[in-house]
């Protein structure tokens, strides 16, 4: 397969541009990669994580530069109608899920993602079935809670449901921003586990971005390591498991005099 | 004192629908909205210039409701499409609408005396049983109608839009429209109460609506604080509830011989008592509306 799935291109964001406050966030930054590849982003703070997410998901404009999803221009779509293609889990479980609504209204709502709602009924019963099926094949319990706020869920269950929500109506393209920071290490581990089941039985192109570089590692399939708003390497395959933790972790604090090339 | 219950509890039911409104804005899309000040007089002031003008009383809940819808939709358009703060988009239309009313009423006041009104098919005053029985039913209409709403498909963008106007992005919700339909619709029952209350006391004013926003958020704590309850259908009727006991607890106060100018400090303890009874976490709910925007 081609790889022109996603295509970014001399992506550049500038912010305060002219100003003593100048900061460059992303740099000429070109990446093409192919449908369905998980990729892992990790970089120190500033490296420009986050800005990428915000370029390609609409929060944000570039200063310079393009971005093609499937030969389609995203950067002439408003935040609300990338949102079709693009779905996001972020790292606040708070802030990927509508937590005063319930657990099946929160569903409800991606599945109507990707089109104008109506007004016919918001929940509706194939729907709820449909629902149950899905959280069941996670055997944590959650098709029971169907009907409890997702104010009522732990930070872990959240995201959970923040990822089937992200990929319930199928996106083009999955960005994980650190969605598992902000949990404690084991319920981070079966976080992941059903990341890369979701990604894995939907055949979802993926983004992520993570601190972890042990999870960086482990999961998917290209390591795309960011400095100052460049890419540092690009590794994949065998090259990419035997990567030292050790050395990239002193790289991106800046210990390393002369960094090795990959 | 019978006259006086039933004076209240149609006070309190014409007052629930606006209070039904309000609910929309501040509880559900998260928008403290004071257009509700002139948007209930814009409603009064169509509705009474259109009756002296021939059209029948029953006209004037689809007119009242088309007339505050467009109050509101003055506040959305200048939120969504300029930019404006939630609270001076209110206060800008506010002023607007102040103006619009005066020179729609031509003056500030016009009365409906020896129009023929909604309510005179039930031959007030000497039945109140069947105005009241009247009300009950508007108001409940309009309150399985809101339950029904946000439950719709568009209901469930409506409440996501208030909980996370971010989130909700993200799941493709073209928040400036659901913010435009919710505070349109909000504005719209204000100014259908509108249209019924200047039919039920007789004529409008300019300074009918001074006071509306704060009268309608003790109505809606004092009905909160009824229940620990978050749902949407139960929580439509306690505020219906609240609205009702605040007009028996205005109306008692001003039988035991308070005077009508003393209303604005009952309504005040009124609402910092539904505060203290609602606990602290319903007033910090309350300080997160009206100042964190």
């Amino acid at each position: 397969m081609k790889k022109n799935f996603l295509i970014i291109n001399d992506l550049t964001k500038i912010y305060d541009v002219g100003t003593s406050n100048e900061i460059v966030a992303l740099k000429n930054f070109s990446l093409s990669i192919k449908k369905g590849e998980f990729i892992t982003i990790v970089g120190s703070n500033a490296a420009g994580k986050t800005t990428l997410f915000s370029l390609i998901n609409g929060s944000e404009l570039p200063t310079s530069g393009s971005i093609l999803l499937e030969r389609k221009n995203l950067l002439a779509l408003p935040e609300f109608r990338r949102a079709k293609l693009i779905s996001c889990v972020r790292q606040n479980p708070n802030d990927s899920v509508i937590t005063s609504m319930t657990l099946a209204e929160n569903l409800a709502l991606a599945k109507i993602n990707g089109r104008n709602a109506n007004l016919n009924k918001g929940v509706k019963k194939e729907w709820k079935k449909e629902f149950k099926i899905i959280l069941e094949s996670f055997h944590l319990g959650l098709e029971k809670r169907l009907d409890d706020k997702v104010s009522s869920l732990s930070g872990g269950q959240k995201q959970i449901i923040a990822l089937i929500m992200a990929t319930i109506s199928k996106p083009k393209l999955l960005l994980l921003d650190e969605h598992t920071a902000a949990l404690d290490p084991n319920v981070s581990k079966t976080v992941l586990r059903i990341t890369d089941q979701i990604v894995k039985a939907g055949e979802i192109t993926t983004l992520m971005i993570t601190h972890n570089i042990r999870q960086a590692i482990e999961h998917g399939n290209l390591l795309i390591l960011l400095e100052k708003g460049r890419i540092g390497f690009k590794v994949s395959g065998i090259k990419k498991q035997s990567l030292n933790i050790i050395e990239i972790e002193n790289r991106l604090e800046n210990r390393l005099a002369k960094p090795k090339n990959y | 004192m019978g006259s006086l219950f039933f004076t209240s509890v149609e006070l309190g039911l014409l007052y629930a629908i606006v209070v039904l409104g309000v609910f929309l804005t501040f509880r559900i899309l998260n928008f403290p909205d004071l257009t509700v000040d002139s948007s209930f007089v814009l409603g009064a002031a169509v509705t009474t210039i259109l009756i002296r003008n021939g059209m029948p009383g029953i006209l004037s809940i689809f007119v009242g409701f088309m007339a505050g819808f467009l109050g509101g939709s003055l506040t959305a358009i200048l939120h969504t499409r300029l930019g404006i703060g939630k609270i001076l988009s209110g206060i800008l239309s506010m002023s607007i609408l102040y103006t619009i009313n005066l020179r729609l009423m031509n003056g500030p006041n016009v009365s409906l005396l020896n129009q023929p009104r909604i309510i005179e098919i039930f031959k007030i005053p000497t039945n109140h049983f069947y105005l009241t029985l009247f009300l009950i039913i508007v108001v409940l209409t309009i309150k399985f109608f809101i339950d029904w709403f946000l439950q719709t498909e568009f209901g469930l963008w409506l409440r996501a839009t208030g909980n996370n106007e971010i989130t909700s992005q993200s799941f493709s919700i073209n928040t400036k429209l659901t913010k435009f339909v919710g505070i349109g619709i909000s504005n719209g029952l204000v100014g259908l109460a509108g249209g019924l209350i200047t039919q039920y006391q007789g004529f409008s004013d300019i300074n009918m609506g001074v006071g509306t926003v704060i009268l309608s958020l003790a109505a809606l704590m004092l009905g909160e604080a009824l229940t620990s309850k978050n749902k949407i259908p139960i929580l439509t009727f306690v505020i219906v509830v609240g609205s009702i006991l605040y007009q028996l607890i205005v109306n008692i106060a001003l039988q035991l011989g308070l005077a009508g100018s003393d209303l604005k400090l009952i309504t005040a303890l009124i609402v910092i008592i539904s505060l203290l009874i609602g606990g602290k976490n319903k007033y910090q709910f309350y300080e997160k509306k009206l100042f964190n925007n």
